[in-house]
C-alpha cells in the first residue's frame, strides 16, 4: 500500500484473521478515509468530501495488489 | 531517594555493571512489549466505541426507528472524570443512555465495580452533563455495556449477580451485529432492574440483535482519553497533509494541534477551549520529550509564537507513522526499564541503598 501512496494508521488487524479496521492517508489525493475488511468485503467509508477518482484510484489499486476479481458495490 | 540510573551505575563494580545491563535489557524488552499491548488495547477500544457509535448516527435504523442519536463522546472528560464512552440521546422525551465499551474484560467482578463507581458519579454529576448536551435530562439515566459477544454472558452473570442497572450490549464486530443480552424471559422484572431498556422499541430491536453495513465509518477518530501514541500518529498524519500543500514541510505551529483536536473532538465531547489547550500542549510536550516534534525556535519563549516540525525521516507517512511509534515505546521502555532494573538489582542483590555500594 505505501508504494501507492497509502498509509495505513490507527488500526487494529486480527492475527490469524483477515480483518482490519482502520484510518488510510492517500498522499496522492490528499484525502482520509476509513477502511474495514473481513474475508469477504472492504467497506471504505469517506471522512470528508473526497473526489470520486480517489475512490477509483483505491479500487483500483485493490484490483492490482490484492484481488482482480473484486468488485464495487455501493452500501445504502 | 531517588536516584539516577547513571548515578546509581557509576557506583557498581564491573560485575555488579555487567548484572545491571542485563537486568535492563530484560526490563526494556518487557516494558516495550508492555507499550504496544496498551497502544494496540486502545486501538480495539476505539474500534468497538466506532462499531457502537455507528448504530446511533443519523440514518442508520436505530436512530430513525427509535429516535436515539450519538449525541456525546465521554461527556464527563472536562471536569476530570473518564467514565462512560458514548452517549445517545432521544430529544422527543429527554431520555440518555450512557454506553462504557469494553473491547476485552480480564476482570469481571473489577468491571461491576468500576461500573458501579461511574452509575453513582454520573447520577451525582448529572447537571454537568446537561450542561455538555445543552438540554434537560429525564431520569433515570439509563446505561449499557457494549463489549464482544464471548464476553456478554460473563458480564451479564456479573451485572445481574450485583444487582448493577446497565443492559449489556453484545457486539459481534465479525458479522456487524449488536444485540442486548438477557437470558431471562421475565420482561418486566428485568426493566425495572435496569437490564433491559425502557423503551420498547428499542428494546425490540435490540432484542432481535441488528447489523451495521457501515462499521467502516469512523465517526470519532479520536477520544479525548485516546493513547498519547494515538494521538501523536492521528495529529502528525493531519499536519502532514496540510503542511504537504505548503511550502514549509511538516512544519507546525501549536494553534495546529489546538485547531485539529478542536475539529476532531469538538462536537459532542463538550470539552472547553481549557481543555483543548490542555490536551495539545500535552500531545506537543510528549513529542518533544521522545524526539518526535522538534523546536525550531528554541530562543522563542512564547509557545504560540514557536515552529515545530515532525523530526525525522519524511519520505511518506508511513515512515513518519512508524518513527512516531518506534521513538514513542523505545523512549518509554527504556525511561521505565531503568527505574525497573535498580529496583530488580537490589531485590537480587539484597542492596538496599546507595551507600551499599560505596562502602
Amino acid at each position: 500500500m505505501a508504494k501507492n501512496g497509502y498509509t495505513i494508521f490507527n488500526y487494529v488487524m486480527e492475527k490469524g484473521s483477515v480483518r482490519l479496521n482502520g484510518m488510510v492517508l492517500d498522499e496522492k489525493k490528499n484525502s482520509l478515509f476509513t477502511v474495514d475488511v473481513d474475508s469477504e468485503h472492504m467497506i471504505v467509508a469517506p471522512k470528508e468530501k473526497i473526489s470520486f477518482d480517489a475512490f477509483l484510484r483505491f479500487f483500483a489499486t485493490i484490483l492490482t495488489d490484492f484481488d482482480p476479481t473484486a468488485a464495487v458495490e455501493e452500501v445504502q | 531517594m531517588n536516584v539516577s540510573f547513571d548515578d546509581f551505575k557509576g557506583n557498581l563494580s564491573q560485575e555488579e555493571k555487567d548484572l545491571l545491563e542485563k537486568i535492563l535489557q530484560d526490563e526494556t524488552r518487557r516494558r516495550r512489549r508492555e507499550l504496544i499491548e496498551h497502544c494496540e488495547r486502545d486501538q480495539k477500544h476505539l474500534e468497538i466505541v466506532n462499531f457502537c457509535a455507528n448504530f446511533f448516527t443519523f440514518g442508520q435504523p436505530l436512530e430513525k426507528e427509535t429516535g436515539y442519536v450519538l449525541a456525546l463522546v465521554e461527556p464527563l472528560y472536562s471536569i476530570g472524570v473518564k467514565n462512560f464512552d458514548l452517549g445517545f440521546f432521544k430529544s422527543q422525551n429527554s431520555s440518555l443512555i450512557l454506553a462504557e465499551c469494553k473491547s476485552s474484560v480480564s476482570d469481571f467482578s473489577r468491571l461491576a465495580n468500576d461500573l458501579n463507581d461511574a452509575i453513582r458519579v454520573t447520577n451525582e454529576r448529572k447537571p454537568d452533563i446537561e450542561n455538555v448536551l445543552g438540554n434537560k435530562i429525564s431520569d433515570p439515566i439509563e446505561f449499557a455495556l457494549c463489549l464482544p459477544a464471548l464476553e456478554a454472558n460473563d458480564a451479564y452473570k456479573q451485572v445481574v449477580k450485583m444487582q448493577i442497572p446497565v443492559c449489556v450490549w453484545s457486539a459481534s464486530q465479525f458479522d456487524g451485529k449488536m444485540k442486548c443480552f438477557t437470558t431471562s424471559e421475565d420482561t418486566a422484572a428485568e426493566i425495572q432492574a435496569g437490564r433491559l431498556h425502557r423503551d420498547g422499541n428499542l428494546d425490540s430491536l435490540l432484542g432481535r440483535g441488528l447489523v451495521s453495513k457501515e462499521r467502516a465509518i469512523r465517526p470519532i477518530s479520536i477520544l479525548p482519553s485516546s493513547h498519547i501514541c494515538t494521538l501523536l500518529v492521528h495529529v502528525s498524519g493531519l499536519i502532514y497533509r496540510e503542511s504537504r500543500l505548503k511550502t514549509k514541510y511538516c512544519e507546525f505551529q501549536y494553534s495546529d494541534i489546538f485547531a485539529i483536536l478542536a475539529n476532531e473532538l469538538g462536537r459532542m465531547t463538550g470539552l472547553s477551549d481549557a481543555d483543548f489547550e490542555k490536551l495539545a500542549t500535552n500531545i506537543l510536550e510528549v513529542g518533544l520529550r521522545k524526539g518526535i516534534f522538534a523546536d525550531l525556535n528554541p530562543d522563542v519563549s512564547e509557545i504560540a509564537r514557536k515552529i515545530f516540525n515532525i523530526s525525522g525521516r519524511k519520505t511518506n507517512f508511513d515512515v513518519i507513522k512508524r518513527n512516531i511509534e518506534e521513538n514513542y515505546v523505545e523512549h518509554n521502555a527504556i525511561e521505565k526499564a531503568k527505574s525497573d532494573a535498580i529496583d530488580q538489582f537490589r531485590k537480587q542483590t539484597g542492596a538496599t541503598t546507595l551507600n551499599s555500594f560505596r562502602s
